[in-house]
């Protein structure tokens, strides 16, 4: 007889963010100590253009790989599950450096986060999406769960990107340089446990699109000058095009989830700099007609964190008690791509575990 | 619910310095004009391969490849409905994501693709040019079915493929233990007898589509599993690798369409063996 599909018996079921874990390195660097060892940046206000005061830099055995177990230990640490108890694991970052800046692409860092953890029963694989990469990795397991594939997953993610920054310390000279981006990143490590849960719970709608039409306005790749890699964008195009097209996706968004705006709690959107955050909170305002800001920021002690930048956000925002639960969150994904999505989900034990732990 | 395959195609290589976006290029168009769909049509791209061009480390590979096929590369009609593309890191983990958006109606036309190329500038690096594409579509009675797959930590350092900095350049190196085929081909048999005994056997005309690396794996898998394996053509000293699944099961059309049902079995390191199951009926081409 052919298998059937793998199926859990159940009723309609939904996903929910059961649990975050985040980790970041122990040293900082401010913007200013950036900038001063800059050639030609000593003009440029960084700090007033993006929202970043300071970041965490990797130091000695900090990489890729040690980030994201790290942070997946805090994820369970927060959790009712064991790691034994996750069917899926899947590693979003955009960076696998280990032992230094030796790039590894093979064994997958999910395998190797996996082992490392002890989720010896996980199927793990890796998922590259640029800045997206963790909300894709969400929407993938929110998709195996409410087909009742899986009961349970986690998404991680380590990255290491300071060495942009290292990189591009030569070059930028003006604020419109194409690596100026690079002198905004930070580095980190974030986890989330995905499961099942009642309908009206979790995550509500997810919508994603990639305008490949611009794939090529923010390329990073290995840097031809020594190790680690260079990142070139066109930030001005990048945040135009993605604000303007990401109207009709928190849209749908919303309408999926059937939660007007003026119910929604909070928009945690990619941290990519304070002013371009700021930009949508009132482009959106404008759309909607309502005059409150709801777009969150994160970049003042952490930067652009890339892929975990919204876990970092999440985090931090329980913590200190500005998202509660029975709020609404949309969380809003731009990246290289040019990816768009929006997830819009429910608070809810999540922020108790907070409160408990806090 | 299942998703089936539409259509498949699969190209190699021809010349010294083809790159793994045209390769993949190829493939997808190839797989999109063989099942007489439109690219606007594709919902979901998922991109897999080990070797990135230039060493680009983002954007993902699919998107440079939904460009360039035009599946929907701006906002169009109906946006934001369009289609949205990611890398998976092999072709498995990409059939199973891609099978489920299809079975849970995120996606009606999947197209899964899968391609390693050479990298500008670097000597072999082992693997053969070649790309391999599948067209997903919703079937309500035939498709893949269950996945199955098991990591085994112990066999993580058999074999390593890492990118480093040598003082001049970025320079690719790849570890193998002597016994990594040996490896490869335990996992699988484990897995393969563990599915069959909750499964129950397979049936007479089963085809088992394994991994094309290493070389001996498909060879060895026929022999142990006492199943009809298809092995692709082997043209010269290099492996195929990311496309080596989609690539003997396109150039195996006959024995594919005589089959009734299809085990795919796949090895990565880590050491990862994936099995994937699809029930086809007898005499169609998938």
């Amino acid at each position: 007889m052919p298998p059937e599909t793998d199926r859990l018996p159940g009723a309609e079921i939904r996903a929910r963010i059961e649990s975050i874990g985040i980790e970041l390195p122990a040293a900082r660097l401010t913007t200013d100590a950036l900038l001063a060892e800059c050639e030609q940046a000593e003009s440029i206000d960084l700090t007033w253009l993006t929202g970043v005061e300071e970041r965490r830099v990797c130091g000695e055995g900090d990489n890729s790989r040690t980030l994201a177990v790290a942070a997946a230990r805090n994820c369970l640490a927060r959790s009712s599950w064991e790691a034994e108890d996750l069917d899926w694991l899947i590693f979003c970052g955009i960076t696998s450096y280990v032992e230094g800046l030796e790039y590894q692409f093979e064994p997958q860092l999910s395998a190797e986060v996996a082992a490392a953890i002890g989720a010896h029963r996980a199927r793990t694989f890796d998922v590259g999406n640029a800045c997206a990469g963790m909300l894709t990795g969400v929407s993938i397991l929110e998709d195996a769960i409410r087909r009742g594939t899986i009961r349970r997953g986690m998404v991680v993610s380590g990255e290491w990107i300071t060495h942009l920054a290292h990189n591009a310390r030569a070059n930028v000279d003006r604020i419109t340089h194409p690596e100026i981006a690079s002198l905004t990143v930070g580095d980190s490590g974030a986890a989330a446990i995905i499961e099942h849960c009642a309908p009206t719970q979790g995550i509500q709608s997810s919508v994603f699109v990639t305008l490949a039409k611009y794939s090529d306005l923010c390329i990073g790749r290995g840097y031809p000058h020594g190790p680690g890699a260079f990142m070139l964008t066109d930030a001005a195009e990048l945040h135009r095009i993605a604000l303007l097209d990401a109207l009709s996706v928190m849209k749908e968004a919303l309408s999926q989830a059937g939660i007007p705006y003026s119910e929604l709690g909070h928009v945690v959107a990619h941290q990519t700099s304070a002013r371009a955050i700021r930009a949508g909170d009132r482009i959106w305002q404008n759309v909607v007609g309502i005059r409150e800001r709801k777009f969150r920021e994160n970049l003042a002690r952490v930067g652009n964190t890339s892929t975990t930048s919204h876990f970092l956000a999440l985090d931090r925002l329980l913590s200190t008690g500005e998202i509660r639960r029975g709020e609404s969150v949309l969380l809003l994904a731009f990246a290289s791509g040019l990816v768009i999505g929006a997830q819009v989900f429910r608070v809810d034990e999540l922020a108790d575990a907070y409160a408990r732990t806090d | 619910m299942r998703a089936r395959i539409e259509a498949a195609h699969a190209v190699r290589g021809d010349r010294e310095q083809q790159s793994s976006r045209e390769l993949a290029t190829a493939a997808a168009l190839g797989c999109l004009e063989r099942a007489g769909c439109p690219p606007d049509r594709v919902d979901l791209i998922t991109y897999s391969g080990i070797l990135r061009d230039d060493h680009v480390q983002e954007p993902a590979s699919a998107p440079f490849l939904q460009q360039a096929i035009g599946a929907n590369p701006a906002p169009g009609e109906g946006y934001p409905r369009g289609t949205f593309s990611f890398d998976l890191s092999e072709f498995l983990s990409a059939l199973e994501v891609a099978a489920g958006f299809v079975v849970s109606g995120r996606a009606q036309r999947a197209l899964v693709v899968t391609a390693d190329g050479r990298v500008a500038g670097e000597p072999s690096s082992g693997i053969a040019p070649a790309a391999g594409a599948l067209l997903l579509a919703p079937d309500p009675e035939r498709g893949f079915g269950s996945f199955r797959s098991r990591n085994y930590p112990q066999w993580s350092d058999r074999l390593r493929r890492r990118a480093f900095w040598d003082g001049n350049r970025h320079v690719l190196r790849t570890e193998t233990r002597d016994d990594w085929l040996e490896r490869c081909v335990e996992a699988t048999l484990e897995l393969a007898r563990e599915f069959f005994s909750e499964h129950g056997p397979p049936s007479e005309s089963v085809l088992v589509i394994p991994s094309q690396s290493p070389r001996g794996f498909p060879a060895a898998i026929e022999k142990q599993l006492a199943l009809p394996c298809v092995t692709a053509a082997v043209r010269g000293p290099e492996d195929l690798y990311s496309a080596g699944p989609i690539t003997a099961m396109v150039e195996a059309p006959e024995r594919f369409r005589q089959a009734d049902q299809i085990l795919f079995a796949t090895v990565a390191p880590g050491l990862i063996s994936t099995l994937a199951f699809y029930d086809k009926r007898p005499d169609s081409a998938f």
